[in-house]
């Protein structure tokens, strides 16, 4: 072997030893750090003017970057500073995309899993401010307020923003008139599903019928419900004025308490027992014949 | 007379630029930016499957941030060389002795690297809108940004043009560099910069520092096209001018210190 040929081996051989002790001290290393808790990792993130400045005006490609990091450290569960720097990152991606609708949805999502819900609508309410023309955002915060909250009063509030920004929604409408419903706004809740029930009574798809039928059985219970409040009522202010129930529905009319006695939406009377002071409605539900009668 | 001047000058740019345009293009610096431009597009389909439901808009606003990055170096680095590399080869002795002002010299190696990041920039927005048509995401609207992507890639050669005449690469590197830094961060100087200064004669002159530095964030129009954003009535045009003047200046200034420049 020539001298050339046997420094070139031994520089080649030193290579590979040396890459060799950087493997081994790498892996070494690593079984090190494995143990170490999650605080001693100090993640840094700059303000949204810095970050902004950062990203050379790629705004929205920093944005996704820093959205796909949030993805991967967001959805490891067991991390004990899982939601100390969110809110933060949240505001830095957001203020570099304010329309990154994702963004809001994913974090509002984040937020709602330990049930952090002032934190689910501040996300949220970023997004509904920063995009005026954007209905998803207020219906995604409306289905977290109704569905899980049992927020009505809330849920109302967002679905209603949703419905200004997007009115052929019948999804929302019908969500908009169910919140009322539910916080106790009868009548409101009855024009919103009679409206649905206008839009869809000659639509023959599938959306169409599940409309038309969900606004029949809603506008079938709201009347009832509305008939029951009003009668119930009545009957509370004869019992506190004669000391006992009203004999009959007829005796409330007599004493004045109501002009007319409202009727079920199949326009039968509704049952009344005066021993409980209880008032119910006796038509069986059709859906068949009870379209088009009120 | 006149007139036969102008067409021998067209000439000889011509002559200047098609010669730059083989030179850059046979430029390994150019294949291996090239490469990383193409793999950053690669990457960014890579990225999109790790979203959730933004896979488009990753590809989309990674794959332009890319091609305007690795154009930018591409500029940059081809650029810095275009001039001092020739004297320093001294095959500019080869050009000059012959009648034919310095300044198309200049014009010429300007505008042959501007045809290599046109081609360039073509065949990334080529390889996008494939990616972008896989997954059903193109829009027509990439070819805009690249015409944006464009414009800032003539300020930034011209900026690297003028540095190659007066200075060695590495500096003419650093220099450039440092004003495409500034050039995309100087759009902050009215949020950190201005709400520091006390008097308002110090706002003042702030602000109007600010609007003579190029603001090559104003032409990235890359942000909007996600969100299918019409850009204003007449600011193609403006942008245009925009970089029209400022392209003028720098070559302007490139020719006139390459003009006075002693290459004995």
């Amino acid at each position: 072997m020539t001298k050339g040929r046997a420094v070139r081996a031994l520089g080649l051989a030193a290579v590979f030893a040396l890459l060799a002790c950087a493997f081994s001290l790498h892996v070494r290393m690593r079984e090190l750090t494995a143990g170490y808790p999650d605080e001693y990792r100090s993640y840094y993130i700059p303000s949204s003017t810095q970050a902004k400045a950062f990203s050379l005006g790629y705004h929205n490609a920093a944005a996704d970057i820093l959205f796909i990091w949030f993805l991967q450290f967001y959805d490891w569960y067991n991390r004990s500073v899982r939601y100390g720097y969110m809110e933060h990152t949240f505001d830095v991606m957001t203020d570099l995309d304010p329309k990154f609708q994702e963004a809001y949805m994913t974090a509002a999502l984040f937020a709602f899993i330990p049930l952090k819900y002032d934190y689910v609508y501040k996300f949220l309410d970023k997004g509904i401010e920063k995009n005026p023309d954007n209905f998803v955002l207020p219906y995604d915060a409306g289905c977290y307020a109704f569905f899980s909250e049992k927020n009505f009063e809330r849920a109302a509030k967002y679905f209603k923003i949703a419905q200004d920004r997007n009115p052929d929604k019948a999804l929302v409408r019908n969500l908009y008139a169910k919140a009322l419903l539910q916080k106790g706004d009868l009548e409101s809740a009855l024009d919103y599903f009679r409206e649905l029930y206008r839009i869809y009574e000659n639509d023959t798809t599938p959306e169409g019928n599940y409309y038309r039928a969900a606004a029949v059985r809603h506008i079938w219970s709201t009347v009832n419900a509305i008939g029951e409040r009003d009668i119930g009522k009545a009957v509370e202010d004869y019992r506190s004025k004669h000391g006992k129930n009203p004999p009959s529905l007829s005796a409330i009319k007599k004493e004045g308490l109501l002009s007319v006695i409202p009727r079920d939406p199949a326009g039968n009377e509704f049952g009344y027992d005066p021993a409980s002071g209880r008032i119910t409605c006796l038509t069986p539900f059709d859906p068949k014949k009870a379209i088009g009668r009120w | 007379m006149t007139e036969k001047l102008g067409a021998l000058s067209l000439l000889q740019v011509r002559a200047i630029m098609k010669n730059t345009f083989k030179e850059a293009i046979r430029s390994r610096i150019f294949y291996i930016l090239m490469a990383f431009a193409v793999t950053m597009l690669g990457f960014a389909v890579v990225l999109s499957f790790l979203t959730l439901g933004s896979q488009k808009r990753v590809i989309l606003d990674l794959g332009l941030a890319g091609i305007s990055f690795f154009s930018v170096m591409t500029s940059i680095f081809v650029g810095i060389g275009l001039i001092y590399l020739e004297v320093e080869k001294k095959t500019i002795y080869n050009v000059l002795p012959k009648p034919m002002p310095r300044s198309n010299f200049i014009i010429g190696r300007y505008f042959g690297l501007m045809a290599v990041l046109g081609t360039n920039l073509l065949a990334m927005l080529a390889i996008l809108s494939v990616l972008l048509a896989v997954f059903k995401g193109f829009t027509m609207a990439v070819f805009q940004a690249g015409l944006f992507i464009y414009m800032e890639l003539a300020i930034i050669t011209a900026i690297a043009i003028f540095f190659s005449s007066v200075a060695s690469p590495v500096l003419s590197a650093i220099c450039t560099v440092s004003f495409y830094i500034i050039g995309h961060t100087s759009s902050t100087f009215p949020d950190i910069l201005v709400p520091l200064l006390r008097s308002p004669f110090q706002k003042k002159i702030a602000t109007w520092f600010f609007h003579l530095l190029p603001d090559l964030n104003i032409l990235n129009t890359s942000n909007l096209i996600t969100y299918d954003i019409p850009i204003a009535e007449g600011f193609t045009l403006r942008a245009l001018l925009y970089t029209g003047v400022f392209v003028s200046l720098l070559l302007l200034a490139a020719c006139l210190c390459f003009r006075k420049r002693d290459l004995v």
